[in-house]
C-alpha cells in the first residue's frame, strides 16, 4: 500500500472515529432535553391527568362500597373538616350520620398547591379529634383511623377511612392515571 | 402488577413462559425485554416513560466512556452520574430536600408531591453501576441497545431487587439456556418464596399493624409488635428476592442470593453480609471502596462508614427516620470495630458470668440474641415513618407506657399469634431449606407434592384477601 493510502485510510478512520463521538454526544444532548421536559411536564402535572370531578365522582360510586356512607355537600365539608368547599376547583365527600361509623372518603380538586398543607391540616385535626372520641372504647374504629389513608397526587388530595380504603384508593388512581 | 396477585400467576407469566419457550433462541431477548416493559407499564403507564429514558441515556453513555480517555471521561463520568442521581433526587427526595431547606432557612416553599416511580431505586443503582464498571474497564460496554435495555428492566428484579451488578450478569446476556432441570429449580425457588410472601409475611404483618394500631401498649405488647414486623420484613423482602431468582431460572438467567438466613448473625456486622446482600454490595463497591474503605486512618474510616451508612438509609426512603436507621447501624458496625476487642473476651469477666464451656468466648446464642435484639430496635425507626411514633414504640418496649409490662391484651396477642410467631422463627432459618434439600435428594416426588401443597395454599389465600403490594416497593 503506499504512503498516500495509509495517510488517507488513516483520515477516514479517524473522522469516522470523531463523527462517532459527535454522534454519540448529539444522542446525549437530545436525551437530556428531552428529560428536561418530561420532568417539566411531570411536575405541573404531578403525573396524573386532569381529570373533571364528576368523572371521578361516577367511578367511585360505580367502583366502590359506599353502602354505609351519603354523599356530603358544603355543609358537611364545614361540619367535619371547617373548610369551605367552593374555594376548591371540585370535591368529593361520603360520610355517615351514625356517630360510631367513622368511615368517610374526601377527594378534593385543588385551585393552588398551597391548598395542600390547609386540606392536610384539616385532615389531621379531623383524625386527632376521631381517635379522641374512640379513644378507650371503639378499638375497631380507632384501627381503622390510624390505617387511613392521606395522599397528594397531581392536583388531587385523597383521604379515606375505611376498611376498603385500599379498594377506593385504586378506583380513584385509575381514574387520573 | 406484583408477583402475589393472581392475574400475574394465571395470565401474565404463563403467557410470557409460554412465548419465550417456543420462540426461537433469537427471539427470547426480545420476549423477555417486552413482557418487562408492558409489566412496569402496567403499573407505572407513565413512568415507563423513565426507566426507558435511564435505559437509553445509560447505554449512549455507556458506548461514549468506552471510547474517551483521561480527563474527558472523567468529566463524561461525573455528567452520567450526576444524570442518574438527578432522576432520583427530583423523583424521590425532591420533598424531603424542600422540607430540609423550610426547616433550615425559616422558608415555606411548597413543593407538588411527586408520585415515587415504583422501582426507580433499584434500576438506578444498576445504572449507576453499569456506568462505573464501564469507566474502570471492569467490563465493556454494551452494544446491544436491547441487551442493555434487558439487563436494566427484566422484570423478576426490575421492581425490588435484588441488584443485579452489569459483571454478574454481562456473559448471561449473549448466552442464556434454559434447561429442565434450571426451569424446575426455579419454579421451586418461586413457590417457596410466594409462601414466604403470602403465608407467612401478610399474616405477621397483620399483628403488627394491629399492635400499631393500638397507641397505648404494654412492653409485652409492643416486642410482640415488633417481633412480627421483624419476620414480616424478612419474609416480605427474602420472598419476593426468591421469587426474583426463581423467575430468572425459569428463563436461563442466574441471579446472586440476596439473603442468607441474616437472624442467625452473631454480630451487626454479619448480619449486613446476610441481609439484602446486593445493596450492601453496591454501597462497598462503589462508595466505601471509592472513598477509601479501611485503608486510611482511623477519622477518615469512621467518616466512610457513616457516609456510607447515612447513603444505606436515605436510599429506603427520603424521611429523617430512614437516615437514623442507617446512621443506627453505622455507628454500631464501628463499635464492632473499635471497641476494645478483648473486653468481653477477658477471663476474669466471661469466669465471673460463665462457669462452664469455652471461657474465652461469649455463647453463639447468646451473641445471636444479642444481635437480634439491636436488629429489632432498628426495625421500630424503619417501620415508623414519624419520629415521634418510633421514639414512643420504643419507649412502650422498654417500660414507659401506661399498660406495665403484661396486661391482658398482651396476653391475648401472645396466645393468639404464638404459633404463628414461633414457626416465623423457625422458618427464618436455614432448618427448612435443609429439610427439603434432604427432601428433594431423596425423596422428589414427595417434594413435589409439598411444593404443590404449598402453591396451593397460597392461591387459597389470594383468593380470600386483597390487595397486597410488597413493603419494599416503596423504595
Amino acid at each position: 500500500m503506499k504512503r498516500e493510502e495509509m495517510i488517507f485510510m488513516g483520515s477516514g478512520k479517524h473522522q469516522k472515529h470523531h463523527f462517532r463521538l459527535s454522534g454519540l454526544r448529539a444522542a446525549e444532548l437530545l436525551l437530556i432535553v428531552f428529560l428536561l421536559i418530561y420532568m417539566i411536564l411531570i411536575f405541573r402535572t404531578g403525573n396524573s391527568r386532569d381529570v373533571e370531578m364528576s368523572v371521578i365522582s361516577k367511578a367511585i360510586a360505580g367502583g366502590c362500597r359506599l353502602d354505609d356512607l351519603e354523599a356530603g355537600g358544603s355543609g358537611d365539608m364545614k361540619r367535619c373538616f371547617q373548610i369551605n368547599g367552593s374555594e376548591y376547583e371540585g370535591y368529593l365527600l361520603y360520610t355517615s350520620d351514625d356517630l360510631m361509623n367513622v368511615n368517610e372518603l374526601l377527594i378534593v380538586k385543588i385551585r393552588d398547591v398551597s391548598q395542600f398543607n390547609t386540606l392536610e391540616d384539616a385532615v389531621d385535626k379531623r383524625l386527632e379529634d376521631q381517635k379522641r372520641n374512640f379513644h378507650g372504647y371503639g378499638t375497631d374504629q380507632e384501627e381503622l383511623l390510624r390505617n387511613a389513608i392521606i395522599m397528594e397526587r397531581g392536583s388531587y388530595f385523597f383521604y379515606a377511612v375505611s376498611d376498603q380504603a385500599e379498594q377506593w384508593e385504586e378506583v380513584f388512581l385509575s381514574c387520573i392515571r | 402488577m406484583v408477583f402475589s396477585s393472581l392475574y400475574f400467576l394465571f395470565s401474565f407469566l404463563p403467557l410470557v413462559l409460554c412465548s419465550y419457550y417456543l420462540m426461537p433462541e433469537r427471539i427470547k431477548n426480545v420476549i423477555l425485554l417486552l413482557a418487562s416493559i408492558f409489566f412496569y407499564a402496567w403499573g407505572e403507564p407513565v413512568y415507563v416513560v423513565l426507566m426507558l429514558f435511564s435505559a437509553a441515556f445509560n447505554y449512549v453513555v455507556g458506548l461514549d466512556l468506552d471510547r474517551t480517555q483521561g480527563n474527558e471521561k472523567k468529566i463524561l463520568l461525573f455528567f452520567a452520574v450526576s444524570v442518574n442521581l438527578l432522576i432520583l433526587g427530583f423523583f424521590k427526595y425532591s420533598g424531603f430536600c424542600i422540607e430540609i431547606i423550610n426547616s433550615i432557612f425559616g422558608l415555606s416553599l411548597t413543593c407538588r408531591e411527586l408520585a415515587l416511580p415504583i422501582g426507580i431505586s433499584f434500576y438506578t443503582f444498576q445504572s449507576l453501576s453499569y456506568i462505573a464498571d464501564v469507566y474502570r474497564g471492569k467490563v465493556e460496554a454494551q452494544r446491544n441497545l436491547l441487551k442493555f435495555a434487558l439487563y436494566l428492566t427484566m422484570f423478576p428484579q426490575l421492581i425490588a431487587g435484588p441488584i443485579v451488578q452489569y459483571s454478574d450478569i454481562a456473559a448471561q446476556l449473549d448466552n442464556h439456556r434454559v434447561t429442565c432441570t434450571g426451569a424446575g429449580a426455579g419454579l421451586d425457588r418461586f413457590i417457596r418464596g410466594l409462601s414466604k410472601k403470602v403465608l407467612l409475611a401478610n399474616n405477621l404483618g397483620m399483628i403488627y399493624t394491629g399492635i400499631q394500631a393500638v397507641s397505648e401498649r404494654s412492653v409485652l405488647t409492643a416486642w410482640i409488635g415488633i417481633a412480627a414486623y421483624t419476620l414480616q420484613i424478612y419474609f416480605d423482602f427474602s420472598g419476593y428476592s426468591d421469587m426474583a431468582i426463581g423467575l430468572g431460572k425459569m428463563f436461563g438467567f442466574t441471579f446472586s442470593e440476596n439473603f442468607r438466613y441474616p437472624y442467625i448473625s452473631c454480630s451487626i456486622t454479619e448480619f449486613w453480609r446476610r441481609w439484602h446482600i446486593s445493596l450492601s454490595s453496591w454501597f462497598r463497591d462503589y462508595v466505601y471502596i471509592p472513598l477509601g474503605g479501611n485503608r486510611v486512618p482511623v477519622w477518615k474510616h469512621i467518616r466512610n462508614i457513616l457516609i456510607v451508612w447515612m447513603l444505606t438509609g436515605l436510599w429506603h426512603g427520603a424521611s429523617w427516620n430512614f437516615v437514623i436507621w442507617g446512621l443506627y447501624y453505622g455507628v454500631l458496625l464501628l463499635l464492632e470495630k473499635y471497641f476494645p476487642k478483648n473486653f468481653f473476651m477477658e477471663k476474669h469477666f466471661t469466669e465471673k458470668f460463665f462457669t462452664k464451656g469455652d471461657a474465652d468466648r461469649i455463647p453463639r446464642w447468646i451473641r445471636q440474641l444479642i444481635t437480634m435484639f439491636f436488629v429489632m430496635v432498628g426495625w421500630v425507626f424503619f417501620s415508623n415513618t414519624d419520629l415521634s411514633e418510633a421514639v414512643l414504640y420504643l419507649g412502650q418496649m422498654f417500660g414507659r407506657g401506661t399498660c406495665g409490662i403484661v396486661d391482658a391484651a398482651a396476653l391475648y396477642d401472645l396466645r393468639s399469634n404464638f404459633i404463628l410467631l414461633l414457626a416465623g422463627w423457625i422458618a427464618s432459618g436455614p432448618a427448612p431449606a435443609i429439610w427439603f434439600e434432604k427432601l428433594e435428594e431423596n425423596r422428589p416426588k414427595a417434594a413435589s407434592v409439598v411444593d404443590a401443597a404449598l402453591f396451593l395454599l397460597c392461591l387459597a389465600y389470594l383468593v380470600y384477601s386483597s390487595y397486597n403490594p410488597f413493603l419494599y416497593f416503596r423504595f
